[in-house]
C-alpha cells in the first residue's frame, strides 16, 4: 500500500500521484493499492481533486482530504509538504519526506521503493495490499 | 583576519546545518499503520468519511 500526504496540490505532487496511480494499475494483480491525503481546512480542495482526478485520468488511487493536523497516529510533522509511506501487512517498509515539492528524482525514488512491498504484497492473498 | 575567519567558518557551518534540514514525518520502517477516516473525494467511497488504510 502507498499512502501520500500532502499539504497542497502541487504539480510534484499531481507528478507522484500519476506515477503511483500508474504503478497501482501495472501492480493490479500483487493488489497495490494507493490513496492520497491532501490535509487542509480550505474548502475548493475538494473540487479541486475532483478536477485533478477526471484531468488526470485517476482511476486506482483514492483521494481523501483530512484535516491540517492529519491522523495523529501517523505522527506526520508541520514541516513536511509531502510524507510518503510504503507499507505492506499493516507494517511501514519506507518512508519518504520532502519538505516542500517533490521532483522528478523524489519520485523516481518512490517508484524504486515500490520494489520493497511487492513481491510480499504478491505472495499475500485478498490483504495483500494492506 | 580573525573576523573573515569566523564568518567563512560561520557560513559554512550555516550551509551545513541547511543541507542537513532532513525532517522527519511520519511512521517510519517498522512501525504499524493506524486506521482514520478522511474524506474521500474519488473513488468506491466518494463523498464518504472511510478508512483507506
Amino acid at each position: 500500500m502507498v499512502a501520500i500526504f500532502a499539504r497542497e496540490i502541487t504539480p510534484g505532487l499531481t507528478s507522484l500521484v500519476k506515477a503511483i496511480d500508474k504503478a497501482s494499475k501495472d501492480n493490479s494483480d500483487a493488489k497495490l493499492g494507493s490513496f492520497v491525503v491532501v490535509m487542509t481546512d480550505d474548502d475548493k480542495t475538494e473540487k479541486t481533486l475532483e478536477a485533478l482526478a477526471d484531468k488526470e485520468k485517476i482511476k486506482q488511487t483514492v483521494l481523501c482530504i483530512d484535516s491540517p493536523k492529519g491522523p495523529e497516529k501517523w505522527k506526520l510533522s508541520k514541516d513536511a509538504g509531502i510524507t510518503v509511506m510504503l507499507y505492506v501487512k499493516n507494517t511501514v517498509k519506507e518512508n519518504f519526506v520532502h519538505t516542500k515539492d517533490i521532483d522528478a528524482k523524489g519520485i523516481e525514488a518512490v517508484v524504486a521503493g515500490l520494489k520493497s512491498i511487492l513481491p510480499e504484497a504478491k505472495k499475500d492473498g485478498k490483504d495483500g495490499d494492506k | 583576519m580573525i573576523r573573515i575567519l569566523l564568518s567563512v567558518v560561520a557560513a559554512g557551518l550555516l550551509a551545513a546545518a541547511a543541507q542537513s534540514d532532513e525532517i522527519k514525518s511520519g511512521l517510519q520502517a517498522g512501525d504499524k499503520v493506524s486506521p482514520f477516516n478522511p474524506l474521500n473525494v474519488t473513488g468506491s467511497s466518494a463523498g464518504e468519511k472511510r478508512c483507506q488504510v
